[in-house]
């Protein structure tokens, strides 16, 4: 069994990682300007959660520093420190520090990367004059394990001596003992594990019955504790006081200091019949005439053990935290995949019963149709779970731009919209990277100087835009800046340099909006200090194509550039069509396809190199057949037909590129539309280009799912293809 | 024994319950004042006594205490504090609006249970 503090411990990093978000994000507000005490607060108890879980799981390093941070915050807090750009930027970067000490302590401790930041000067600012008035650290925190408050446990030196056995206690409580919660009762029930106890109340101070307040303590009490060990210490005995120590007078007299003194002991135990517990009006309204014996009843014996307890453990947690719980991933994708089984499952049973040849309305279908609309909702539900809001992935963007704005000297307002719109979390996390690199590039090459944008008439501070919205099965991410747009010469003559392109081409033949995605294109002129990391859009794209999304850029001179991601809402379920090419089945996403069409054999025009084009509305476009581009041999089964001849008319898919215009990609059937459940291939495949991933269809056999940008790569047409072709046809 | 156990932080919660769990106890959990008090209200039966945070969000462990007390049916309810704290000051705060005991954050299991244990009578 593992160790659920193992759990605990996860649970831990997992809060710290929520906890430095909260942080970050309220440390951005405070800086925006936007400091309320609600935000201060947030901030100081982020800080102050990861110190006190830190402590708790002795992560020494981490508790220290989280205490150093949150004294200056308290200092914030209580406004004694002013939040100006200089103190917040040493915040920020505190909260930088804290995210790497939690990151060293969650992979098992060593040294954290960088040097902790200098609070120190968080701790001299200030309002002029108010530096004296600053209290000593208020929160004397040491990660100590119990707080015992005990006066005198060092001067107790009668821990070893053998002694007598009959203690003296005197408990006189002061009026506001009740109020706090402290019960006698209960305290004389713990006395009474170290042995035999009589209680004798003084209720002179109680007063007339209609004069009485019932929340007021009246009552005093001598107590005698006949000890059963002859080594119960001073210390023990005045633990059981310890909540009430600071309401009460106690006097604790040790046996010695009792000898001599009138052994009390005729108030048998036993002699009085145990009072029923009183509760507390009873026991006040109880006026005894004169200091009374009584007997402490026992606890009842049914709840005198944790054994005794256990059946309570049935009892329902009633309303504990009823409005989410939270589950680890692991969980959630393994459900995940038995849905994706029941999917695949559920379309072998369909294929069955249509092969049972069972009549169209048969009991059979009804069920079968009712069965996958089921199949679909459950679907649907379990999709939902992995759904997260989009909110931290562009709060995460705030500190982007932030950084962008001080590294170019612009100024950069980023405006979010739609942060509530949920996507799959791993897309989520995914999504960071490339879009942290295109918001550098909006701040670094998109936005003008501020002086350049006076100049064009526009405000002096520049706008990047992030949104996100969903639009049937998927979700648009939006970047925009109102900056200056692509520059398209100087992108034209950038790719020409590069030979990406062709000298004599001009921005018709490949608009610039494509150029930018073409594979060691580098979109800065100079390395900069912020984008030019040696990251170019390709790789933008290259890993929004990983998640089976699409990026497309639209640009408007003078008036900013827009970079539109759209993506799956989920990463498990792709719509296909499938399609039938050298007696294989295989999958074609239903994104990437245009249109379909069956031409005839005279509409395809021949090229050179044994190459074939075929027109799509008014122009051509380059055509690939799937088996040839896929490495399959075209009709060699035995028994199988030939593959259709050049004279039959053919199935053609018109698929769209991620980096290139449409092409014609050529099948011997489209057999389908599916939603298919997607599985990867393995590790032990690697990446396998032109093959996104597999699935398992209805009669069980396994396809391919075509990646059709990696085949027009593979086909060699790539992101040129559009201009090559049409200007050969031109020639013809 | 049924405890209500308030904190914000989710790994103190944790820690609670499952040191509360191994005692037998049963264990209630809010996440911040207001939650406490909306958890505590609708309670079938009283809780047998209440730990609670100082720093949360919304209402925080003075708030919460004093919002307690303010009602009759709970005026006798041990509630023991559990925080990092142990600044006298923010002890006798705790105190006046009506807290039982204080027990210091990183907690001994054994110490919370027993404070538990004496504070409801060795229920």
């Amino acid at each position: 069994m593992t160790d659920p503090m193992d759990a605990i411990r996860a649970t831990f990093f997992e809060e710290c990682g929520e906890l430095l978000e909260q942080l970050e994000a309220g440390l951005l507000d405070i800086e925006a300007g936007r400091q309320d005490d609600d935000t201060v607060n947030a901030v100081f108890r982020a800080v102050h959660s990861i110190k006190g879980g830190a402590a708790a799981f002795d992560l020494g390093p981490l508790v220290t520093f989280a205490h150093e941070f949150e004294t200056s915050l308290d200092r914030l807090r209580t406004g004694v420190l002013t939040p100006d750009r200089q103190a917040v930027a040493l915040l920020l970067k505190a909260s930088d520090h804290l995210a790497d000490l939690v990151r060293v302590a969650a992979n098992g401790g060593g040294a954290a990367t960088e040097h902790p930041p200098d609070l120190s000067g968080l701790m001299q600012s200030g309002p002029p004059g108010s530096a004296t008035e600053i209290p000593d650290d208020p929160f004397d925190f040491a990660p100590i394990k119990v707080d015992l408050d005990l006066p005198g446990e060092s001067d107790d030196t009668t821990d070893f001596v053998e002694r007598g056995t009959s203690w003296s206690i005197g408990f006189e409580s002061d009026p506001s003992l009740l109020s706090s919660g402290n019960e006698p009762l209960f305290l004389f029930r713990a006395l009474q594990l170290f042995g035999r106890l009589t209680v004798t109340s003084d209720a002179r101070a109680l007063p007339p019955l209609q004069e009485m307040d019932a929340r007021v303590a009246y009552l005093h009490w001598s107590i005698n504790l006949d000890a059963s060990a002859n080594d119960l210490t001073d210390i023990e005995v005045r633990s059981v006081f310890e909540f009430a120590e600071d309401l009460c007078t106690l006097t604790i007299l040790p046996p010695e200091d009792t000898l001599g003194q009138e052994d009390d002991d005729d108030a048998e135990f036993g002699l009085f019949e145990p009072l029923r517990v009183p509760d507390r009006d009873a026991e006040n309204a109880e006026a005894p005439e004169e200091p009374a014996s009584i007997a402490v009843p026992q606890a009842p014996p049914s709840a005198s053990g944790p054994d005794d307890l256990a059946p309570q453990l049935t009892v329902a947690r009633s309303p504990s935290l009823a409005t989410s719980i939270r589950v680890d991933l692991d969980r959630v994708d393994r459900l995940v995949n038995l849905v994706g089984e029941l999917v695949i499952s559920q379309s072998m049973l369909a294929q069955s019963v249509m092969r049972a040849g069972l009549e169209q309305h048969s009991e059979a279908s009804a069920g079968l149709d009712e069965l996958q609309q089921l199949t679909r909702d459950i679907q649907d539900s379990v999709m939902s779970i992995r759904a997260q809001p989009v909110r931290s992935l562009f709060q995460r963007m705030t500190r982007i731009v932030r950084e962008g704005a001080q590294a170019t000297g612009k100024t950069v307002r980023l405006e979010t919209e739609g942060e509530g719109t949920e996507i799959d979390k791993t897309v989520v996390e995914r999504l960071s990277d490339p879009l942290t690199h295109m918001i550098r590039n909006a701040i670094d090459h998109g936005l003008e100087s501020p002086a350049e944008r006076v100049a064009a008439g526009k405000p002096e501070a520049g706008v990047v835009r992030l949104s996100a919205r969903q639009q049937s099965d998927r979700v648009i991410i939006e970047i925009s800046d109102d900056g200056r747009g692509i520059d398209r010469p100087a992108v034209l003559r950038r790719a020409q340099e590069r030979g990406l392109i062709p000298d004599d081409a001009s921005p018709n033949d490949l608009p610039v909006e494509r150029i930018i995605f073409m594979p060691g294109f580098s979109t800065s002129t100079a390395v900069s200090s912020m984008s030019g990391r040696g990251v170019g859009m390709d790789v933008v794209q290259r890993a929004i194509r990983d998640l089976n999304g699409t990026v497309s850029l639209t640009s408007t001179d003078g008036e900013g550039c827009t970079i539109s991601v759209s993506l799956p809402l989920t990463l498990a379920i792709l719509d296909g069509m499938i399609v039938r090419s050298a007696q294989q089945r295989m999958v074609i996403p239903l994104s990437a396809i245009v249109e379909t069409q069956t031409v005839e054999a005279a509409r395809i025009e021949p090229l050179r190199g044994n190459r074939e084009i075929v027109r799509l509305h008014e122009t051509f476009v380059p055509l690939v057949d799937l088996a040839k581009g896929m490495g399959f041999l075209p009709g060699v089964a035995p028994g199988q037909p030939e593959r259709a001849d050049d004279e039959a008319d053919r199935a053609l898919l018109f698929v769209k590129t991620e980096d290139g215009g449409p092409y014609a990609l050529q099948v011997d059937a489209i057999e389908a539309q599916r939603q298919v459940v997607i599985k990867g291939l393995g590790d032990s495949f690697g990446r396998v280009p032109c093959v996104s991933a597999a699935t398992i269809l209805g009669d069980g056999q396994v396809a391919l799912i075509v990646d059709p940008t990696g085949l027009a790569h593979m086909a060699g047409i790539k992101r040129d293809g559009a201009a090559v072709s049409s200007k050969e046809v031109a020639l013809q | 024994m049924r405890i209500l156990a308030i904190d914000d932080s989710r790994t103190i919660r944790d820690m609670v319950r499952l040191t509360l769990d191994r005692e037998g106890f049963e264990t209630v959990l809010a996440e911040d004042g207001v939650h406490g008090l909306e958890v505590l209200t609708s309670m079938e039966e009283q809780p047998d006594a209440i730990l609670t945070d100082v720093n949360m969000p919304r209402l925080d462990g003075f708030g919460f205490i004093d919002a307690v007390r303010q009602r009759d049916e709970y005026s006798a309810v041990p509630i023991l504090v559990l925080t990092t704290e142990s600044a006298r000051e923010l002890k006798q705060r705790a105190r006046e609006a009506g807290a039982t005991g204080w027990i210091v954050k990183p907690f001994d299991p054994a110490r919370l249970v027993g404070a538990l244990r004496t504070v409801t009578g060795l229920k």
